[in-house]
C-alpha cells in the first residue's frame, strides 16, 4: 500500500538551528486508519501536524501529502485535506450554519451539493438543534463537533486532528472517537494528536515523539506488549497507599506508579523481578498481582520511566480539630434565571482525602466548585471550609484553603521569586515569616534552579509546580485544584501528583475537578455532577462495581461515568416528558 | 492587611515595568506625544509665504511690502501681476493671503486721503487665516503710525497692546506645560485600565479573588500603583518643562502638585471604572480610547471652552483636565493663588469620590 | 490558473467578504471602531472643539465715564464677539483674568475725554490673558477692529481732518462666516477613514491570528492574497458608508456647504481609503496580537493623521524636520483635497497633485504588503 503521506528527513526549527522542534524526521501514514501521534509537551507533536498540512515550510527534507509536494503544491495539499487546529479554528461570532457555510464556499462545495451535506454533518454531529447557536456559545465538546464538521465538509483524503481532546468531557471524546472512525471506515486517513495514552489505544498506528525524533513508529498493541508481566496491582495497603507508593517510586527496579482506586499499579523495568510484599512493606500483607499493561506503562517506559525525586516537602498543616470535615457542601444552590446549574449538591470531605469532581461539560461541575471556592455566591445553601462559612466570614476561610486555577494563574513577566513573594504577601505574611515560607516551598518544590526566570517562560512542568506552590504558601488545609493536568503529558503529570500525593499524607485535603479519568483514579472518593445535581458519590471502584453489567464485565471508570450519566439523562428525558 | 495591601502593590508595579512589551507600550506614546506636542503642535503661524499684488509701485507700498517682506511670521512675498493670478494661487493652497495695494495708494496717504488695501484669505483654515489677518493688520497700524510721524496732526487716541503672563504669547509656553497633566492621565489610564482585564484574562483574578484580599483592598492596590507611577510621570515631566524648556513656574510647586494628586485621583477612578466594565484586555483598550478622546478635547486642551456650544459645556465641567489644564497654566504663567486653584480642585475631588465610589461598587458586584 | 479556478477564487472571495460583514457588526471591538469612533469623533470635532471666539469675555474699567467713553463701551457692546463686564476698578479683574475667568481687560483711563478733548493722543489700554495665546491674539485683533471703528465715525462725526489713513478691507474666501467647524469636520473625516481603513483592518487581520482561525482558513484552500482581498472590500464598502454619513452629518447637522461634485468627492475618498487600507494590511503583516495591532495602527496612523494633516496645527510653522515628516503623511493630502472640495469647489490644482501622491502611496504600500505576507504560518 502506498503512503498518504510520507515524510522523509524532515527539520524544522525555529530561531536557532541547534534547538530544532522537529529533528530529520522520517515518517510514514497509511490511508483509511486512524494514525495516533503521541509525545510529551513541547515533543514537536504541533509542529508536524503543521508541516503536513502544508502551513510550515520545513527547513529540511520533503513532505509528501496524497501525492502532492507541501513546498510546491501547498493549494492542492489545502485541497485534498480537512484540519482541525487546536482551539478548532472556529469563528465564535458566527453561528454553527455561518460557520459551516463559510467553509463550505472556502472549499468549493457545489450549492447543489450543499444542503445534503450540511444535512449529514449536523446529523452526524447531533448539531441539528443548535444551527443558529453563535460558535461562542457553544460548550467545549459542541465546539469540538463543530470544528470536525468543518474540517470534514469536503470529505478529506487526510484529516489532520491536533489535540481534539483537550478539556472535552468523556461523553463528547468518545461521540468523537465513534465520528472518526465513521469516516476512517470511507476510506479517510486521520492523524490525531493527543497527550492522553489511552487514546493512542484506539489508534491503529502510533509515532510516539519525544524532542522531535520518532521514538516508536507502528501499532500501539506491539509496543503494549512488551510490557507483558511487568505491570502490577498492589492491593492491601490502605489508606497508606500514597507512602508505598512514595517509597517503591524510590526502588531502583520500579519505573513507574501511580494510583488507581485501591490499588497501587507499579511498572517494573526490563528483566526486574516482580515486587513482593516485603520489599515493599515489610508490615503489611500486601496483595499483589499482575495485570494487562496498558498503552501508558510502555509510553513511561520508552520515555525511561517516572523522574526519581525524594521530596524534602515537609509543609505540614495547621493543626486543628479533627471533628468538623474539612469542607462540607450542604444544600449547594445556584440558579441563573429561570436555569438552575447546580441543584442541592450536599457532600463532605475528610481530612486527608482526595475528593474528585466530575462531570459532562455544562454539567454543572464548576459552579459547584467556584461556589466552595468562594468565587460565585450560592443562591442558597452553605460552603464551608474548615469549619469556616465561605460567605459568612470570607476572608478567614478564604486564609484556609490553597487554590489552582485550570490555566496555572501566574503573573507571567513577573519572576519566579517576585510570584511567590507576591502570594505569601496577599496571604498576608511578612517578615522572617515571608521569606520562610518562600524558602521553603523554593526548596520543597527544587524551585531553584528557575528562581530568576519570568513565570511566563518556564516549561509545563515548572509552571505547575510553580502555581502549585503559590497555592500552598499559608500552609492551607484544604487544596482546591481545577483540572490541574488539562493537556498535560502522563510524566509531568506524574510529577505533579506526586507532589499532591506527599501533601495529601501530610494530612491535607484536596478537591479536584477533571475530564480525565486516570485523574479521577487517583481519588478516593468522586462526586459525579449531571445535569446540576449529584447523581453518584463513592469510590471510583464502587461506581465502576455498579455499572457492571453482561456487555461490561470488567467496566473502566470512564464506562461507569458515560452509563451513569447517561442512565440520568434517560430519567431526565422521561420526567420531562 | 497592609502587607497583604503592600504585596499587591509592589506586584502592580512590577506588572507594570518588567514586561518588556508592556513597557514599550507605555513608554513609547508619551515620548512621542511629547514631540509631537512640543513641536508640532502649534496654533501659531509662521513661515508662511504671502501674496502680494501691487497696482500702486509709489514710494509708500514699496516701504510697506518691504516691512512685510521683514515680518518674522512670512516666509516669502509671491508677487502676482493680476488678481486672476493671485486667486489661482489660493485656490491652489500656494499662498493662504494675497494683499493687494489699491491704485494711488501712494498719492493718497500723501494727499492725506485713505489709501486703499485689500487682504485675500483662504478661508478654508479660518484659524490660520485670521492669525495671520492680525499680524498683517498690526504690521499695517505700525506702518501708519510710523508714516503719521510726519505728519503734524496727531493721532486722537491709541491702543496700548499688552499681553500678561505670558508676555510674547508664545504657543510653547501655554502648551508644553499642559504635558504634566496629559500624558502621565494616559498611562494611568493605560496602567490601571487594563490590569484587571489583564488579569482576567490570564486567570489569576481568580486567584486574588480566592486570597483572603477583600475586594477593597484590591481596588486600593490596583490604585495606588497608578498614582504613584502617575505622580512620578508628573514629578519627571515637570522638570522637563521647566529645565528643559525653560518655562518657569510663578506659582507654587505645592499647590501644584496638589492639584495633579486629586487630578490623578480622579483618573484612577475613571480607569478602575472602566475596567470594572470590561472583560478582556482589548475591550479596555477600546474603552479607554472612547473615554480618552472625550476627555481630551472637552477640556481645554485644543481650543477653549468657553467656545464649545452652551450645551456642551456642563460636560466640560465634569471633566477633570478642564479644572487641571486652569490650574497649571493658572501655577505656571499666572501666579494662581491656592484659593482660586481650590475652586478648581473640588470639582475634580468630587468626580474622584463618584467614580471610586462607583467603581468599588462595581467590583462587589463583579465578585459576588 | 484555469477557468474553474478563477470562479472558486472569486466564490472563496465572496464567501471572506459576507463573513467579514457579519463579523464588524458582532464582534464588539469591530463595532466600536467602525461606528462608535467615528460617531464621536465626528461629533467632538464638530461641536467640542472650536477656534470661533464668539463670546471674548473681557473685563472693561472706566476709570470715570463720560459720554466719550459710553460711546465706546456701545461699540465693543455692540460686537457679537464680546462679553464685556463693567467696572471702575482694574483691582476687581486682575483675580479673574489670573483664574481664567475673563480673556482680557480694557482700561480707560481717567483722562481718556480730557485728552481727547485737548488734542492729545490717548491711549486705551488693553490687557489680554497670554497665557491662551490663541485667544488673546484673536482678542486683541478684535478690540482693534472696534476701536479702529470707533474712532473712524468719530472722526466723521467731528469732522476732524485726519492724516493719510491706510483703509483695510478683509475678505475670507470659501469661509466668510469664519467658521473653524468647516475646516475641522472635513479634517476629522480624514481620522475617520484613517480610523477605519487602517485600524479597523489591523485589528481584523490580527484577531485572525489570536484567535487561531488564520490556522484554519491557511489549510483551507484560500490563498492571502484572497483572504487579503477578503478584508479588503468590506473595509472598503464600510469607509465609504461611513464617509456619505459623514457628508450627510456635515451637510445638514453642521451646515457645511458641499461645493465641490458628489463624484469628486467619492473618487478622492476612495483614493485615500485605499492607502489607509494599505497601511492596516502593512500593519497586520507584522502584529499578531489585537493590542499590538492597535498599537502600531495609533503610532502610525492617527497620531500623525492628527498632528500632520494640517488641519489643527499649521504645517508650515513647525521644525523643518516635522514639515519633512508631514510631507509623508498621507491624511495631510486628504485634508487639503477635502477641505478644497467642501468649501471651495473642484479645483484641479489641488486635486490633481494630491491624488496622485495618494495612488502612489498606496502603490507603494500595497506592493509592500504583498511582498512582506506570510504565505504560512512561519
Amino acid at each position: 500500500m502506498t503512503p498518504l503521506v510520507s515524510i522523509e528527513n524532515v527539520s524544522k526549527h525555529f530561531g536557532a538551528p541547534s534547538v530544532p522542534a522537529i529533528a530529520t524526521l522520517c515518517a510514514s501514514i497509511k490511508p483509511g486508519q486512524v494514525t495516533g501521534l503521541v509525545g510529551p509537551d513541547g515533543a514537536g507533536k504541533t509542529t508536524l501536524i503543521r508541516l503536513i498540512a502544508a502551513l510550515l515550510t520545513p527547513n529540511e527534507g520533503r513532505i509528501n501529502v496524497c501525492g502532492l509536494d507541501t513546498i510546491r503544491e501547498t493549494s492542492a495539499v489545502h485541497a485534498s485535506i480537512g484540519y482541525m487546529p487546536q482551539r478548532f479554528g472556529l469563528y465564535e461570532d458566527l453561528s454553527v450554519m455561518e460557520n459551516l457555510v463559510l467553509y463550505a464556499e472556502l472549499k468549493g462545495i457545489a450549492l447543489s451539493e450543499r444542503k445534503a451535506t450540511f444535512d449529514r454533518l449536523l446529523t452526524f454531529t447531533d448539531l441539528a438543534r443548535f444551527t443558529d447557536r453563535l460558535a461562542g456559545r457553544l460548550s467545549g465538546g459542541m465546539k469540538q463537533k463543530l470544528g470536525l464538521a468543518c474540517a470534514m465538509l469536503k470529505l478529506p483524503r487526510l484529516l489532520l486532528l491536533d489535540e481534539p481532546s483537550v478539556g472535552v468531557d468523556p461523553i463528547s471524546r468518545r461521540e468523537l472517537w465513534r465520528m472518526v472512525y465513521d469516516l476512517v471506515h470511507e476510506g479517510v486517513g486521520v492523524i490525531w494528536s493527543t497527550a492522553y495514552l489511552d487514546e493512542a489505544e484506539n489508534c491503529a498506528e502510533v509515532i510516539v515523539l519525544h524532542e522531535g525524533k520518532v521514538l516508536f513508529e507502528g501499532d500501539p498493541k506491539a509496543l503494549t506488549a512488551t510490557m507483558d508481566g511487568r505491570v502490577f496491582h498492589v492491593r492491601g495497603a490502605g489508606a497508606d497507599r500514597r507512602r508505598l507508593l512514595a517509597s517503591a517510586l524510590r526502588r531502583p527496579e520500579i519505573i513507574d506508579g501511580v494510583l488507581q482506586g485501591e490499588a497501587v499499579r507499579l511498572v517494573i523495568a526490563k528483566e526486574a523481578a516482580a515486587p513482593t510484599s516485603e520489599e515493599l512493606s515489610p508490615s503489611q500483607n500486601l496483595d499483589i498481582s499482575s495485570v494487562a499493561p496498558r498503552f501508558e506503562d510502555a509510553f513511561v517506559a520508552l520515555l525511561g520511566g517516572q523522574p526519581k525525586r525524594s521530596l524534602p516537602l515537609d509543609t505540614s498543616p495547621a493543626q486543628v480539630s479533627d471533628d468538623i470535615p474539612p469542607v462540607k457542601a450542604q444544600g449547594l444552590t445556584r440558579r441563573f434565571g429561570a436555569f438552575t446549574a447546580a441543584d442541592n449538591i450536599t457532600f463532605s470531605i475528610k481530612r486527608g482525602e482526595i475528593f474528585g469532581l466530575l462531570g459532562p461539560n455544562g454539567a454543572g461541575k464548576s459552579t459547584t466548585f467556584k461556589m466552595m471556592c468562594g468565587l460565585l455566591r450560592p443562591s442558597s445553601g452553605t460552603a464551608h471550609v474548615d469549619g469556616l462559612d465561605l460567605y459568612k466570614s470570607p476572608a478567614a476561610a478564604r486564609n484556609r484553603l490553597g487554590y489552582m486555577a485550570q490555566k496555572f494563574s501566574l503573573y507571567g513577566d513577573l519572576s519566579v521569586r517576585q510570584n511567590l513573594e507576591f502570594f505569601a504577601g496577599a496571604y498576608g505574611l511578612s517578615g522572617a515569616k515571608k521569606r520562610a515560607a518562600v524558602e521553603r516551598v523554593i526548596a520543597a518544590f527544587d524551585l531553584t534552579s528557575h528562581l530568576a526566570n519570568n513565570a511566563g517562560s518556564l516549561p509545563l512542568g515548572f509552571k505547575q509546580r510553580l502555581a502549585l506552590a503559590a497555592a500552598i504558601m499559608h500552609e492551607p488545609p484544604v487544596l482546591f485544584l481545577d483540572e490541574p493536568t488539562s493537556g498535560v503529558d502522563p510524566l509531568t503529570r506524574r510529577e505533579f501528583w506526586s507532589f499532591i500525593n506527599a501533601m495529601v499524607d501530610r494530612g491535607v485535603t484536596v478537591m479536584v475537578t477533571t475530564h480525565f479519568m486516570e485523574e479521577a483514579e487517583y481519588c478516593d472518593r468522586v462526586a459525579l455532577i449531571n445535569r446540576g445535581m449529584c447523581i453518584a458519590l463513592d469510590t471510583p471502584e464502587a461506581l465502576q462495581a455498579s455499572v457492571k453489567s453482561e456487555a461490561l464485565p470488567n467496566p473502566t471508570l470512564e464506562d461507569a461515568f458515560i452509563a451513569l450519566v447517561e442512565a440520568q439523562n434517560k430519567t431526565g428525558e422521561k420526567a420531562a416528558a | 492587611m497592609w502587607t497583604r495591601l503592600a504585596a499587591l502593590i509592589l506586584k502592580e508595579l512590577l506588572a507594570a515595568f518588567r514586561d518588556p512589551r508592556g513597557r514599550v507600550a507605555l513608554i513609547i506614546p508619551p515620548i512621542l506625544q511629547f514631540f509631537l506636542f512640543a513641536f508640532a503642535a502649534t496654533l501659531e503661524v509662521s513661515n508662511v509665504p504671502i501674496g502680494v499684488i501691487n497696482d500702486d509701485w509709489g514710494a509708500a507700498s514699496v516701504s510697506l511690502v518691504s516691512r512685510l517682506e521683514r515680518a518674522s511670521a512670512f516666509s516669502e512675498i509671491r508677487r502676482y501681476p493680476s488678481l486672476q493670478a493671485a486667486r489661482d494661487a489660493i485656490d491652489a493652497q500656494e499662498v493662504m493671503v494675497v494683499i493687494r495695494i489699491g491704485q494711488d495708494f501712494s498719492r493718497k496717504l500723501a494727499a492725506g486721503e485713505s489709501g486703499d488695501i485689500q487682504i485675500l484669505l483662504d478661508g478654508r483654515k479660518s484659524n490660520s487665516a485670521q492669525l495671520v489677518n492680525n499680524y498683517i493688520n498690526t504690521i499695517m497700524t505700525q506702518f501708519s503710525t510710523d508714516w503719521r510721524l510726519g505728519s503734524e496732526i496727531a493721532q486722537p487716541s491709541e491702543i496700548l497692546d499688552r499681553s500678561w503672563y505670558n508676555v510674547n504669547r508664545e504657543y510653547r509656553a501655554a502648551m508644553v506645560p499642559i504635558l504634566i497633566a496629559t500624558l502621565p492621565m494616559s498611562m494611568v489610564l493605560m496602567i490601571v485600565g487594563m490590569s484587571v482585564a489583564r488579569e482576567q484574562e490570564l486567570g489569576t483574578f481568580e486567584q486574588l479573588l480566592v486570597s483572603p484580599l477583600q475586594p477593597l483592598e484590591i481596588i486600593v492596590g490596583k490604585a495606588v500603583p497608578g498614582l504613584m507611577v502617575g505622580l512620578a510621570q508628573c514629578a519627571i515631566m515637570t522638570l522637563i518643562v521647566v529645565y528643559g524648556f525653560g518655562i518657569q513656574i510663578t506659582g507654587s510647586v505645592l499647590v501644584l502638585f496638589a492639584g495633579l494628586t486629586v487630578f490623578l485621583i480622579s483618573v484612577v477612578g475613571v480607569a478602575l471604572f472602566i475596567s470594572s466594565l470590561v472583560s478582556n484586555q482589548q475591550q479596555a483598550m477600546m474603552g479607554i480610547m472612547v473615554t480618552m478622546m472625550p476627555v481630551m478635547m472637552l477640556s481645554g486642551f485644543s481650543s477653549p471652552v468657553q467656545n464649545m456650544p452652551s450645551w456642551l459645556q456642563p460636560l466640560a465641567s465634569i471633566n477633570p483636565l478642564t479644572h487641571m489644564l486652569v490650574i497649571i497654566r493658572g501655577v505656571f504663567l499666572r501666579d494662581m493663588p491656592f484659593w482660586l486653584v481650590a475652586q478648581r480642585i473640588w470639582p475634580m475631588a468630587l468626580v474622584a469620590v463618584v467614580t471610586m465610589t462607583t467603581a468599588a461598587w462595581m467590583f462587589r458586584r463583579k465578585v459576588a | 490558473m484555469t477557468r474553474k479556478d478563477d470562479t472558486g477564487s472569486l466564490r472563496r472571495i465572496r464567501a471572506l467578504i459576507w463573513k467579514e460583514t457579519l463579523q464588524v457588526t458582532r464582534d464588539p471591538s469591530s463595532f466600536v471602531v467602525a461606528f462608535v469612533l467615528p460617531a464621536l469623533l465626528l461629533f467632538l470635532f464638530g461641536f467640542g472643539i472650536s477656534f470661533d471666539a464668539t463670546r471674548l469675555k473681557i473685563g472693561l474699567i472706566i476709570e470715570e465715564p463720560t459720554p466719550e467713553t459710553e460711546w465706546f463701551v456701545a461699540s465693543l457692546s455692540n460686537t457679537p464677539y464680546f462679553e464685556v463686564q463693567r467696572a471702575t476698578d482694574r483691582r476687581q479683574f486682575i483675580d479673574q483674568l489670573s483664574a481664567g475667568r475673563l480673556n482680557g481687560i480694557v482700561v480707560l483711563a481717567g483722562d481718556l475725554s480730557e485728552r481727547l478733548a485737548r488734542g492729545d493722543t490717548a491711549a486705551i489700554q488693553v490687557i489680554t490673558d497670554g497665557s491662551d495665546p490663541n485667544t488673546a491674539a484673536l482678542a486683541s485683533g478684535y478690540i482693534r477692529g472696534t476701536w479702529a471703528v470707533w474712532q473712524a465715525q468719530r472722526n466723521i462725526s467731528q469732522n476732524a481732518r485726519m492724516p493719510g489713513q491706510i483703509s483695510v478691507n478683509q475678505r475670507f474666501w470659501f469661509n466668510p462666516e469664519l467658521e473653524s467647524r468647516r475646516f475641522l469636520v472635513p479634517g476629522s473625516i480624514s481620522l475617520i477613514m484613517m480610523m477605519i481603513g487602517s485600524l479597523l483592518t489591523a485589528l481584523v487581520v490580527s484577531r485572525e491570528w489570536e484567535r487561531g482561525t488564520m490556522e484554519a482558513l491557511l489549510a483551507t484552500p484560500v490563498g492571502i492574497h484572497e483572504f487579503m482581498i477578503g478584508k479588503l472590500v468590506p473595509n472598503f464598502v464600510l469607509g465609504l458608508c461611513a464617509m456619505g454619513v459623514c457628508v450627510v452629518a456635515s451637510r445638514y447637522v453642521f451646515h457645511i456647504p458641499l461645493r465641490g461634485s458628489l463624484l469628486t468627492l467619492i473618487g478622492f475618498t476612495a483614493v485615500f481609503l485605499a492607502v489607509a487600507l494599505g497601511i492596516g494590511l502593512l500593519i497586520s503583516t507584522v502584529a499578531r496580537t489585537q493590542f499590538i495591532a492597535s498599537q502600531l495602527a495609533m503610532l502610525v496612523a492617527f497620531l500623525p493623521g492628527l498632528y500632520f494633516s494640517g488641519f489643527l496645527f499649521e504645517v508650515a510653522s513647525m521644525p523643518a524636520v516635522l514639515r519633512a515628516v508631514a510631507k509623508v503623511v498621507p491624511a495631510g493630502y486628504y485634508v487639503r483635497g477635502l477641505s478644497t472640495i467642501f468649501l471651495a469647489g473642484d479645483i484641479a490644482t489641488v486635486l490633481v497633485p494630491a491624488t496622485l501622491v495618494l495612488a502612489f502611496m498606496s502603490a507603494v504600500l500595497f506592493t509592500l504588503t504583498a511582498l512582506n505576507t506570510p504565505q504560512r504560518l512561519d
